[in-house]
């Protein structure tokens, strides 16, 4: 007889039959057939049909949603070895009558495993209603340079690794006796930008603090070294995307 | 020239039943590697040393063309090649994967750092990280590639801190995040896979790693992360800038090159 087993982590929790013909409720509350006490869990979170010789798992509009094979679903015919996720909880779906093969395999998902950008667009796809949009990250976000002496204009930073020095190859040419032909770098770093002392007898220098080593740039940080003096500007280009979340965000909040 | 004191640790953890982690490190070639493999039937550790393996010989084979190559943007050429190996050990095992049967979908993150003439260059692909750890404070230079990352804090979603949105393997292309920057004496470089990062957090990273030499640190991480439960499979590599010779010509030459300006310009 089919059956499905509740596991968390390693430890099974309980075995419960499928009968044909009759509906299974999985839950949070004690009315349901298979109780989950876990706050993640919804009070009535999903049901499992029978239909014909069939079974579905339908969602029950739970507020986490439920996971089949790692792919969030609405409903899902259920077939042998699938791996149901609610909350942190795993249940495993067999249609053998042998309660062994349960046990043999281990919910793979505890381990890492790679998404295919389809699951992944469809999961946030459809998880849309419920999630807040992504962020933005660090790296969409970026800054420039503007000159107030030694030089004209401005420098967007789309680069990994800008050099500031003596070097006609340097992105930023700077003369002065003592300064080394690369005396400094800005690196983009995934949580900013880094201005770092690179070599020559002259250093940077960032509000007229000298830099022994390195500092992250922070918005309008003048920096001088040797006949150049530069501000540093950040861009929040979507700065929208925050303000939506900001509004939006608190209610669609995940437990 | 950058010297570097290293150390490296991998250890099976208390659960798994196989080490699916792969480091390496090259005190000469001044490359050091952590990949943590995936994928079932052996393959997660047919995976990660297919990774280890390929960006080692690729970037052995072709230290020569170092100097012949102009780099693109304004990496090194040292970082180019890092990501060209990277490529590379990305086709290898996408092509492995898709020969054998019991290897299907099986990939590998990896965290690579490299040392060029006076900066450091880190890459990664996946979820394993890269910690800098200046002065007392602590910075990530690797971007996780998780699916948990691309979400803000708020929002908790059941096990997808476990889920790679980007892996060494699965697909025939990959793109590696890279960062290249100065590095100086005393600064440490920690280097590990998630099965240490889940368990210590990045401030214990900075008291263990302070004040005792690499090899030290790197047994305290490991045992650590073994205490609170050792899940995973726990990798860690530790470095440390022991000092950083900086290419400078003497002030008496600069002198005489400046004078001989001012001449020929006069």
């Amino acid at each position: 007889m089919p059956n499905i087993t509740l596991k968390f982590k390693d430890n099974i929790l309980g075995r419960y039959p499928v009968d044909k013909g009759k509906s299974l409720t999985i839950g949070r509350r004690k009315d349901n057939d298979i109780v989950i006490e876990n706050l993640a869990v919804s009070g009535r979170h999903a049901k499992i049909d029978s239909v014909g010789d069939a079974f579905v798992l339908v969602d029950l509009q739970s507020k986490n949603g439920s996971f089949v094979n790692e792919r969030l679903v609405n409903s899902h015919w259920l077939k042998n070895g699938d791996i149901v996720s609610i909350g942190k909880h795993f249940l495993v779906f067999s249609t053998e009558d042998d309660a062994a093969a349960a046990d043999g395999t281990p919910a793979e998902i505890d381990k890492t495993m790679v998404m295919d950008t389809i699951n992944y667009r469809s999961m946030v796809q459809k998880s849309a209603p419920m999630l807040p949009k992504p962020l933005l990250r660090h790296d969409d976000a970026s800054g420039y340079l503007a000159y107030l002496s030694g030089g004209q204009g401005k420098l967007d930073l789309f680069s990994k690794l800008i050099k500031i020095g003596k070097a006609p190859t340097s992105e930023i040419v700077a003369k002065g006796f003592l300064v080394g032909e690369t005396a400094a770098t800005i690196s983009r770093r995934p949580d900013g930008y880094y201005l770092s002392y690179a070599g020559g007898f002259c250093r940077p220098r960032v509000n007229d603090q000298t830099v022994r080593k390195s500092v992250m740039l922070r918005d309008l940080d003048i920096i001088a070294i040797g006949s150049v003096k530069l501000q540093f500007f950040t861009k929040a280009p979507h700065a929208s995307r925050i303000d939506s979340l900001a509004d939006g965000g608190s209610d669609n909040t995940l437990a | 020239m950058v010297i570097v004191e290293s150390a490296g640790i991998s250890d099976i953890g208390r659960k798994r039943q196989s080490n699916e982690d792969r480091i390496f490190i090259d005190d000469a070639g001044g490359l050091y590697l952590v990949a943590d493999g995936m994928g079932g039937h052996q393959a997660g550790e047919v995976a990660s040393a297919l990774v280890v393996q390929s960006i080692c010989d690729f970037l052995g084979k072709s230290e020569s063309f170092e100097n012949h190559t102009s780099p693109p943007g304004n990496l090194s050429a040292r970082a180019h090649r890092l990501l060209a190996g990277i490529e590379w050990s990305n086709q290898v095992v996408h092509q492995t994967s898709t020969e054998h049967a019991n290897y299907r979908g099986m990939g590998s993150t990896v965290a690579a750092v490299y040392f060029s003439e006076d900066t450091v260059i880190a890459a990664n692909v996946g979820d394993s990280p890269i910690y800098l750890v200046r002065n007392g404070t602590i910075n990530l230079l690797s971007v996780p590639h998780t699916l948990q990352a691309d979400l803000p804090d708020e929002v908790q979603v059941p096990f997808m801190s476990n889920i790679l949105t980007r892996a060494v393997g699965p697909k025939n292309v990959v793109e590696a995040d890279i960062c290249e920057l100065n590095c100086f004496k005393d600064d440490q470089l920690v280097i590990c896979s998630d099965g240490l990062s889940t368990k210590v957090t990045p401030n214990e990273i900075i008291a263990l790693t302070s004040a005792q030499p690499p090899a030290s640190s790197c047994r305290a991480m490991v045992g650590l992360a073994n205490e609170r439960g050792g899940d995973d499979n726990i990798s860690a590599v530790v470095l440390r800038v022991a000092s950083v010779r900086r290419r400078r010509s003497s002030v008496f030459l600069k002198l005489i090159d400046w004078i001989k300006k001012k001449l020929i310009s006069n």
